[in-house]
């Protein structure tokens, strides 16, 4: 065989050995990051046996590895966002923290969640509202609600040396309940996840004049890694649920999202960790702690 | 020219198949290695359980479990110390004793091991004042690291740490009497010099062990070596401690009254009651509250469903969690501070039952002066009993010290352990207590046995 012929067949066998390399890598990368359609089929059939019925659909296929993020010290972000919004005056500790400024009041209670009240607020009676779905109006709404987020956490964040993830906010659920008075839900997210946080709104005259709820107050500094659980083993702790609840009814699960719990430690660190929200058709969620795999909410 | 061209761009092309070859092959195996977490399982029950234990973890400290005795013995004497000295004492070394009852330590059950381990005269010596698990021991001094998990409980009365040439080990014993020995994952090292006698100090005490005595023929007669264990202490010297005066036996006024049904989960408006010459009794559905003349409070459920919830007490929904001897303890504090037990006293707790066995635990904190128990007529200031994440039964009494009130010396103790000695049937184990006599406080000699008071 000549050198030329010698020098051909050796790129060939490369070539072929890359292409069977690339095959197994993206087969390895298929099963490390995607359920595949038996599996599937198989836990819809397990938990079918349990009276849980699990549309293929509503299966999130991608897996995931979630990490673990942090916010140590947090009072100082909290101690941030309330002088923001009401102007730093007094402040009093008890069983709730309270700043009340000029132009409002924050407290934060114990199980540190908000309440902002604006000095102009005078509440807005029981009436539900009729949703508003005017693409215009609800930018403008977004943009007041948003903005009111951004005065919360700018100060706490432009003093945070690093940050581990970027936090974004959505506004949905905005009803109108009377001439310039809505209401809306502020939704937190962290690297696109949905956190549990949510801040419920009243905004009027173009600003927010009412705020309850829980947010970050700061980004998250540090990122730790962290063993994930399998979805198949939450569902499988899921059917055991309902395998040992009295008078248990069949249910058909609505949909499977992964979202991120907040919790604090007796430092009032923060933490926010990787779960697993299983939402029912009648509005039942069950939180699983896909670190721990405990459940954390029903 | 065009042929050295040729063979650079073949073997260029063959450089980058084998890096790629390479690449690929790191990729595969970077799927196989093992990866490194650094927020583990553990981490995140521990970050969400001492949360919710927040209601009474700010209500623990080490003094709770703060030892009856500690002493440090070399080749020449031994000195030992009581109450707070003690207390003060055991902070020196509280790291160490964490390192022998904490969950990595590691545990040999072994009698015979145990006894040569202690044959040195070179030890530190800490008796509590009964006999406590050594989860309670290690989170009482470490409440930040509360987690929901029990491990295998041993009951710790006493302990010898040995300080060696490499580390320590601990010799621990409990009241029935079964040694084991104690190594702690990571090497703790005790800097021998500090604890010689000599150098810890004045005003401690002498002290002998019970197999130490020389035994005279009438000790013999009283059964004395059947009756005592053999590191029962004994003490040549009196003993000087603080004492007090006391307010107790008072009958609660109506607000106390009202606030100790509140705590116990009972509306004092609506609730029924019925007087009698020594107190009044509390009726409603399913429980019962006596409310003595003397100030002793016992509540009682009828069933479960009609118990205080373990659950609402330390307020963590334990529904589908088994509940740990930390929370009945933490629930019996809860409850002690709704009620009013520590309110205006220079009294403080301290644990002197914490016991466990399937799904019922009983809790008993006394007072405690100057680090030296109280005994008062309950023997205790609290007692809960826990059964199915349910309170069915407390008892309580209030007892203030209020003042310090000199010193008391206490005389001829030897005679008067003897004098105990006799008059117990059985084994037992002698403890000098702070007994309650015309509102003042006086050191005495209690004999007790592990069924009976503590």
């Amino acid at each position: 065989m000549s050198w030329k012929n010698l020098t051909w067949f050796a790129i060939a066998v490369l070539i072929i050995i890359n292409s069977i390399f690339a095959i197994t890598v993206f087969i390895d990368y298929r099963n490390n990051n995607y359920y595949d359609a038996s599996s599937i089929s198989e836990i819809t059939e397990i938990l079918s046996s349990s009276g849980i019925t699990l549309d293929s659909e509503n299966f999130p296929t991608r897996r995931v590895s979630l990490p673990v993020y942090n916010l140590p010290n947090s009072f100082y972000a909290l101690g941030r966002a309330a002088d923001a919004l009401t102007g730093e005056k007094t402040e009093t500790s008890g069983s709730a923290y309270t700043v009340e400024g000029d132009s409002g009041i924050f407290t934060l209670n114990g199980d540190f969640t908000f309440e902002y009240v604006d000095i102009s607020y005078d509440g807005i009676g029981d009436e539900a509202g009729e949703k508003v779905t005017d693409k215009a109006e609800l930018k403008q709404l977004s943009s007041t609600a948003l903005s009111f987020v951004d005065a919360m956490t700018a100060a706490a964040n432009e003093e945070s040396r690093q940050s581990a993830a970027d936090l974004s906010y959505g506004v949905d659920d905005v009803y109108r309940i009377d001439d310039g008075v809505y209401t809306a839900t502020i939704y937190e997210y962290i690297d696109t996840y949905k956190t549990v946080n949510t801040i419920n709104v009243v905004v009027a005259a173009g600003k927010v004049v009412f705020a309850d709820g829980s947010i970050m107050f700061a980004l998250p500094t540090n990122k730790y890694s962290a063993n994930n659980y399998e979805l198949f083993g939450i569902l499988i702790k899921e059917k055991r649920y309902f395998d040992s609840a009295e008078n248990a009814v069949p249910m058909t699960i609505s949909s499977i999202e992964y979202i991120y719990d907040m919790c604090f430690d007796v430092f009032d660190n923060i933490y926010l960790i990787p779960a697993c929200a299983i939402t029912y058709t009648d509005g039942t969620v069950h939180i699983y702690d896909i670190v721990s795999s405990d459940l954390i909410s029903e | 020219m065009k042929k050295h061209i040729y063979i650079i761009k073949i073997a260029a092309i063959c450089v980058l198949l084998v890096i790629l070859v390479c690449l690929s092959l790191i990729y595969m195996n970077s799927y196989r290695s093992v990866k490194v977490v650094s927020f583990t399982a553990d981490m995140d029950r521990i970050v969400r359980a001492t949360r919710y234990k927040e209601t009474y973890v700010d209500l623990i400290s080490d003094s709770l479990v703060s030892p009856y005795f500690i002493a440090f013995s070399s080749d020449e004497e031994k000195t030992g110390f009581f109450g707070d000295e003690a207390y003060r004492y055991y902070k020196e070394i509280e790291d160490v004793v964490s390192a022998f009852v904490g969950p990595d330590a590691h545990k040999y059950e072994s009698e015979e091991a145990a006894f040569k381990y202690i044959a040195s005269n070179n030890f530190i010596y800490i008796r509590y004042r009964y006999e406590l698990p050594t989860s309670i021991l290690y989170y009482m001094q470490n409440p930040d690291r509360i987690i929901n998990d029990i491990s295998d409980d041993e009951y710790v009365y006493d302990m010898f740490i040995v300080p060696t040439s490499t580390g320590a080990y601990a010799v621990v014993r409990d009241m029935r009497g079964n040694y084991s020995l104690y190594y702690p994952e990571e090497e703790v090292r005790i800097n021998k010099s500090n604890y010689l006698p000599y150098n810890v100090f004045d005003g401690g005490l002498k002290f002998e062990f019970a197999f130490e005595k020389d035994i005279d023929n009438a000790l013999v007669l009283t059964g004395f070596n059947e009756k005592i264990n053999m590191f029962e202490l004994f003490f040549p010297s009196d003993i000087t401690v603080n004492s007090a005066v006391v307010e107790t036996g008072t009958a609660l006024d109506n607000a106390t009254v009202g606030n100790v049904l509140l705590a116990l989960g009972l509306n004092p408006e609506k609730i029924s009651s019925h007087e009698s010459d020594d107190g009044v009794t509390y009726y409603d559905e399913g429980a019962n509250v006596r409310i003595t003349n003397d100030g002793c409070i016992a509540y009682s459920a009828l069933s479960l469903q009609y118990g205080i919830s373990l659950s609402e007490t330390i307020g963590y929904d334990l529904s589908g969690e088994s509940y740990s001897l930390t929370d009945c303890v933490g629930a019996a504090l809860v409850l002690a501070r709704k009620i009013g037990l520590y309110d205006g006293s220079d009294f403080m707790f301290a644990l002197t039952c914490a016991e466990m066995d399937g799904e019922r635990a009983v809790i008993e904190f006394s007072y405690t002066y100057d680090g030296i128990t109280v005994m008062t007529d309950n023997n205790y200031a609290v007692r809960i009993e826990v059964t199915d994440g349910h309170i069915i039964s407390l008892t309580c009494s209030f007892a203030k010290a209020h003042l310090y009130d000199g010193q008391t010396t206490y005389t001829q103790n030897e005679w008067k352990t003897r004098a105990a000695v006799i008059n117990s049937d059985g084994p037992i184990d002698i403890s000098y207590v702070h007994k309650i006599k015309n509102g003042r406080l006086y050191l005495t000699t209690v004999a007790f046995s592990k069924e009976d008071a503590k």
